[in-house]
């Protein structure tokens, strides 16, 4: 190998420094430099480092209180700049930016309405929606709250949909991915930036978290909300799994409170994507009602051209059965609500 | 389309009603107080999203429509072709009778945003 390409295959000093700040034990490092950086007006700098730290270190308190200070002073630097171009040529990103720093604030509905006002000025900029985002996902890593992760998730997907090599959109989309212990799709998000930047912070946490973190093994993203919240995957051991004999016309699951499949009938489609869906729509739907004021979840019915789907509530599990002819949904429905003569095979 | 929610929530047994793109941002909602629009969206979204991709994998067609009961109420969820309406009934509400109605309307704000998207 000649010298210039040894030369290039050795990473900058820069990048090496900088990645000694994101090994274990490196937290308070990681916070001088960030300081070094504000000081000598790299504020944006010091501000993606923190962030990158507060998910490579998380929970870090300390690095979370530092990003707010940084934050906090920079919104109220920019605060009146931002009036003015709100006032002066009002935009999409003006709006956006307003919005982004009054929430910084500690101004929740100021902020949401310049947000709403970006996204209705132009419902085709990510910005508005990325505003809003970086509220809910501050939100999720500092109060584990889920609620606000899903919302995190919702916009930045949107944000991302509309402009998808968006630097801002795919870091912040990282994050969350991060923070929902899923390197895998979090490395696919960040390709983009790794090609260009691969000493940016963000790819630096992933790298060093990759290290420490198993791969996840699903794709399914409301599955890794799921396991966040509740610490635990479905099993679906299919050694175990019993027969629930069914009419031919009806496909039956039944899903236990580990969101495992732990029965069907002859013939139900026991594959990896059809048990993942299963465990899913489980966790999720016995999640939603309760969160959405509506109690708890006792059934749901689907209809379409591909039939009729039914989930029928039982204590902490849940009976799914499908049927292609939506004529027999009665039937379905009156079959699924009698003992289905489970337990006799059982 | 605020009209047509305002129409839907005059339904007898209707609490409020939202119409939301399909991942779930709120477009527009007539939803009683209290209610956290975002809350339902959200959480309208991953519902949705998580019957439909179970009904793909029984029969490689989406749902029309998504009812969902709980003790408190009930959640209607309605195809708009690119977009989602949220209704919210009493919990026990005879369904048949005001599913037609609520149809009968999502036909129209679907007209609506068709236009909008043309």
């Amino acid at each position: 190998m000649g010298i210039i390409e040894s030369w290039m295959k050795r990473p900058r000093n820069s990048e090496e420094h900088l990645a000694e700040l994101f090994v274990p034990g490196a937290e308070t490092r990681l916070l001088e430099r960030a300081q070094q950086l504000d000081e000598r007006g790299d504020h944006l700098d010091a501000t993606q480092l923190l962030r990158a730290g507060t998910v490579r270190f998380y929970p870090w308190n300390e690095g979370e209180a530092a990003l707010d200070r940084y934050e906090r002073s920079r919104a109220r630097a920019s605060l009146a700049s931002l009036q003015d171009a709100v006032d002066s040529r009002y935009s999409a990103a003006d709006a956006a930016n307003l919005s982004a720093a009054l929430n910084r604030l500690g101004d929740s509905s100021g902020a949401t309405s310049w947000a709403h006002a970006a996204i209705e000025e132009d419902p085709c900029n990510p910005e508005g929606y990325l505003a809003i985002a970086r509220g809910f996902l501050r939100r999720f890593r500092r109060e584990d709250d889920s609620v606000a992760g899903l919302h995190a998730l919702r916009y930045l997907s949107k944000a991302c949909q509309l402009d998808p090599g968006h630097g801002e959109c795919l870091r912040a989309l990282a994050m969350l991915l991060l923070l929902l212990a899923a390197p895998v799709a979090a490395s696919k998000v960040l390709r983009p930036i790794t090609r260009v930047s691969p000493s940016d912070p963000i790819v630096l946490a992933l790298d060093a978290l990759t290290k420490i973190l198993p791969p996840e093994n699903t794709t399914n993203v409301q599955e890794l909300f799921l396991r966040w919240e509740t610490g635990s995957a479905p099993t679906n051991d299919e050694t175990t799994r019993q027969m629930i004999p069914a009419p031919g016309e009806f496909d039956v699951w039944e899903i236990d409170a580990t969101r495992s499949l732990v029965a069907c009938s002859d013939g139900a489609d026991q594959g990896q994507q059809m048990t993942e869906s299963l465990s899913v729509l489980t966790g999720s739907l016995y999640q939603a009602t309760p969160r959405m004021g509506l109690g708890e979840f006792s059934r749901f019915t689907a209809r379409g051209p591909g039939g009729v789907l039914i989930g029928l509530a039982e204590s902490g599990s849940m009976i799914v059965s499908h049927c292609n002819r939506r004529s027999l949904e009665s039937s379905l429905g009156r079959w699924l609500e009698s003992d289905r003569g489970r337990e006799t095979i059982r | 389309m605020n009209r047509l929610l305002e129409k839907l929530n005059e339904i007898p047994g209707v609490l409020g009603s939202m119409v939301m793109t399909d991942d779930g941002i709120p477009v527009a909602s007539r939803l009683s107080e209290g209610i956290d629009e975002e809350c339902v969206a959200a959480f309208s979204s991953t519902a949705r999203l998580a019957v439909n991709r179970t009904a793909m994998h029984c029969s490689g067609e989406e749902p029309e429509e998504v009812i969902l009961e709980a003790e408190g109420g009930n959640l209607l969820l309605v195809n708009l072709d690119g977009a989602t309406l949220a209704v919210m009934t009493h919990a026990g509400l005879e369904l048949n009778t005001g599913l037609l109605e609520i149809r009968s309307l999502a036909r129209r704000l679907s007209g609506i945003l068709e236009i909008r998207i043309s």
